[in-house]
């Protein structure tokens, strides 16, 4: 079990079942091993069903798992949980608060829970922005003010990790970034954030380190841009061009991959924009459009949770302590290149 | 635990349906010295005249069939004594009342007021309803934060579960004590002015004090097992579909068919905890040479056996409680 503090959150063989009514078992996360390190924004990703929620639930004690071990920030949980859960803020899926209770006084049962000075209810209502309906009874708030008043909640403790579970669920355009924001902001000032999320390109906006997560088993973890690198089958290229038929001939007389996409074609093959137009150029062809499709989270994370990327780690391929699944970036350019 | 115990108290009085809930339980209360005016007040002239009236028909009555009535009662008496006997139970037990036959004024006119006797009888029957109201409650105090998901968000803060299920336990029983004392006091002394108005308030009070500290104590009791029963079925509708159930099919119908459960009754129970003992009958019948004839056998349940078993099943309620709140996932 490693007690490194360079870790936020680890965990090894994180493995939770349920009884189906059927007496059948379903595994909800099937030996998990994660490491969150401590600092940045780290997106824990997966799709629907993956096990990130459930993940969240075992590290915060709400659940118990069958087996396997968790820390945060070194400390075992759910063991040490009391000693260390004043250092982690979270929200989990939906906020839950009094629904018959003021925003005011919903924070004030939570503040008075972990003796913290009653005045910094208003501060944190003020961070969020929600002062001016704080004697407002918390059921009549809409999505995005009780996304708010969660994470004010979270910041009661002025907590090391604050966990972020689907922050954006629900939320209009405004609010997606201003929860972006926050969690950048909080991010800056030294604190670890580790959002779980589905909408991946939120994610790949503000996050620093990812792990992905299918059918509870970690896929990938490393920083976003090697695993983008190392997912990237290449850099293709989308072409408009009237002749596409003879285009199609001479590309693909290159070495080229070309396929057709309606009227576009779309050239792989370790593409230089420019080597395109030249050899266009040189038939007498010439392009109306010409735009360089990159590889993106959201490629990378269909590409590897419909099957096993490039670059990445099997589950018993780690080597000991933390960053332990970071994606190389040398084996990941190298992985770009070919 | 002491600030968690007050954070709960604190959420207990904040909420509306326990507000409510005391407000109806405090004018209920007030409702019943309807009854105490009604026993404190002396007859009035028309209700003395006509209790001389029937008291004279039922005494002419009695003078013309009175022998006979008696000879018969004390003949039938006899006989059920020694059937008693044969059963092997004690024929003393069996008492018609026959010396007490003859009419008298005092059968026709309103009882006499008498504020110790008449207010300890009106505690009595107020128990039911403290019984109830703080059991709805205390269920609905805490099944309320597990139906709305409000105990994950807590648990992220107070993750020591045994302290918060602790706390949650102990502010329902701290909080039911002074309204339910409340409730009480309303009645006592709204009865002794009552009785005072009219010139009857004297009598011992001792057993209506006494009364009302067995019924003070039930509540918290009560409270206490309703918060166990909140965590265990986590939705107000549920715990009180439970209670409901019980009462029907175990108390109602259980106990009649299987009258030798009755001892175990948790209405027996808590009869016997608040009056000082309850009793119940059970019929034993015996086949004789002119048929078949019951006798109703009295049997005691004391107040010590009430608050025994009481006091077992609300420990073993709080143990279930603590032992599942413990081990529970919470989505």
């Amino acid at each position: 079990m490693s007690t490194s503090t360079t870790t936020a959150i680890s965990t090894r063989g994180l493995r939770k079942t349920y009884r189906k009514l059927n007496g059948r078992r379903s595994v909800a996360v099937g030996g998990l091993d994660l490491d969150v390190p401590i600092g940045g924004v780290h997106g824990f990703l997966g799709p629907n069903g993956a096990g990130k929620t459930t993940t969240i639930r075992m590290l915060l004690g709400l659940i118990r798992p069958d087996s396997g071990t968790m820390t945060l920030f070194g400390e075992d949980v759910p063991a040490r949980l009391p000693q260390v859960v004043g250092r982690v803020g979270a929200i989990v899926e939906q906020p839950k608060f009094f629904p018959s209770f003021s925003g005011r006084k919903n924070l004030s049962l939570l503040a008075r829970a972990i003796d913290a000075p009653p005045h910094l209810v208003d501060v944190v209502l003020e961070d969020v922005g929600l002062t001016d309906r704080a004697k407002d009874r918390y059921k009549g708030y809409s999505l995005g003010m009780k996304q708010r008043l969660a994470i004010a909640a979270t910041l009661l403790k002025d907590p090391d990790l604050l966990i972020f579970d689907e922050p954006t669920n629900g939320l209009d355009p405004a609010g997606i970034r201003e929860i972006r924001g926050t969690m950048r902001g909080l991010a800056d000032r030294g604190k670890t954030v580790l959002v779980s999320s589905h909408i991946l390109a939120e994610v790949e906006q503000v996050a620093d380190t990812v792990s992905i997560i299918a059918r509870g088993e970690l896929i990938a973890s490393g920083k976003v841009s090697d695993l983008i690198g190392a997912g990237a089958t290449a850099t293709t290229v989308r072409v408009g061009i009237v002749d596409s038929e003879r285009a199609a001939q001479v590309l693909q007389a290159r070495g080229w991959g070309v396929t057709r996409e309606g009227a576009y074609l779309v050239v792989s093959g370790s593409v230089q924009p420019g080597h395109i137009t030249r050899a266009l150029a040189d038939q007498g062809l010439y392009l109306d459009e010409l735009v360089p499709i990159r590889a993106d989270l959201e490629s990378v994370f269909l590409e590897l949770t419909a099957g096993r990327g490039p670059g990445t780690h099997a589950p018993g391929d780690r080597p000991d302590g933390p960053g332990a699944h970071a994606l190389d970036s040398d084996s990941a350019q190298a992985g770009a290149a070919s | 635990m002491i600030r968690l115990v007050g954070i709960e108290l604190d959420r207990f009085r904040a909420r509306l349906l326990i507000r409510l809930g005391v407000i109806a339980l405090l004018v209920l209360s007030g409702l019943t010295l309807i009854s105490a005016w009604d026993a404190a007040k002396p007859a009035s002239a028309a209700q003395v005249a006509q209790a001389t009236q029937y008291f004279e028909q039922q005494e002419a009555d009695w003078k013309e069939n009175g022998p006979q009535m008696l000879a018969d009662c004390r003949a039938q008496e006899a006989t059920a004594r020694k059937d008693a006997e044969a059963a092997g139970t004690d024929p003393a037990d069996v008492d018609y009342g026959c010396d007490h036959m003859a009419p008298t004024l005092a059968n026709f006119l309103p009882k006499n007021p008498n504020f110790a006797v008449d207010t300890a009888g009106l505690l009595g029957q107020l128990a039911a309803l403290y019984v109830l109201v703080p059991a709805v409650l205390a269920v609905s105090f805490v099944a309320a934060e597990f139906s709305t998901g409000a105990i994950g968000n807590w648990l992220t803060f107070a993750p020591r579960r045994t302290r918060v299920l602790a706390s949650k336990l102990a502010a329902a029983v701290v909080a039911t004590i002074p309204y339910a004392a409340l409730g009480l006091g309303l009645v006592i002394g709204g009865s002794w002015l009552i009785y005072a108005h009219f010139g009857e308030a004297h009598g011992g009070t001792g057993e209506i004090w006494a009364e009302s500290g067995r019924i003070l104590a039930l509540a918290a009791v009560v409270a206490m097992v309703g918060a166990a029963l909140g965590t265990l079925l986590r939705h107000t509708a549920a715990a009180l579909g439970v209670v409901l159930g019980w009462a029907v099919l175990v108390e109602g119908i259980l106990m009649n068919v299987a009258t030798g459960l009755r001892p175990w009754s948790v209405v027996m129970n808590i009869t016997a905890w608040t009056n000082g003992g309850a009793e119940y009958y059970v019929n034993k019948c015996t086949t004789t040479p002119t048929g078949q004839e019951c006798t109703a056998i009295v049997h005691q349940v004391s107040q010590t056996h009430g608050a025994v078993v009481g006091g077992v099943v609300a420990v073993a309620l709080v143990a279930a409680a603590l032992l599942v709140f413990r081990r529970r996932d919470i989505a």
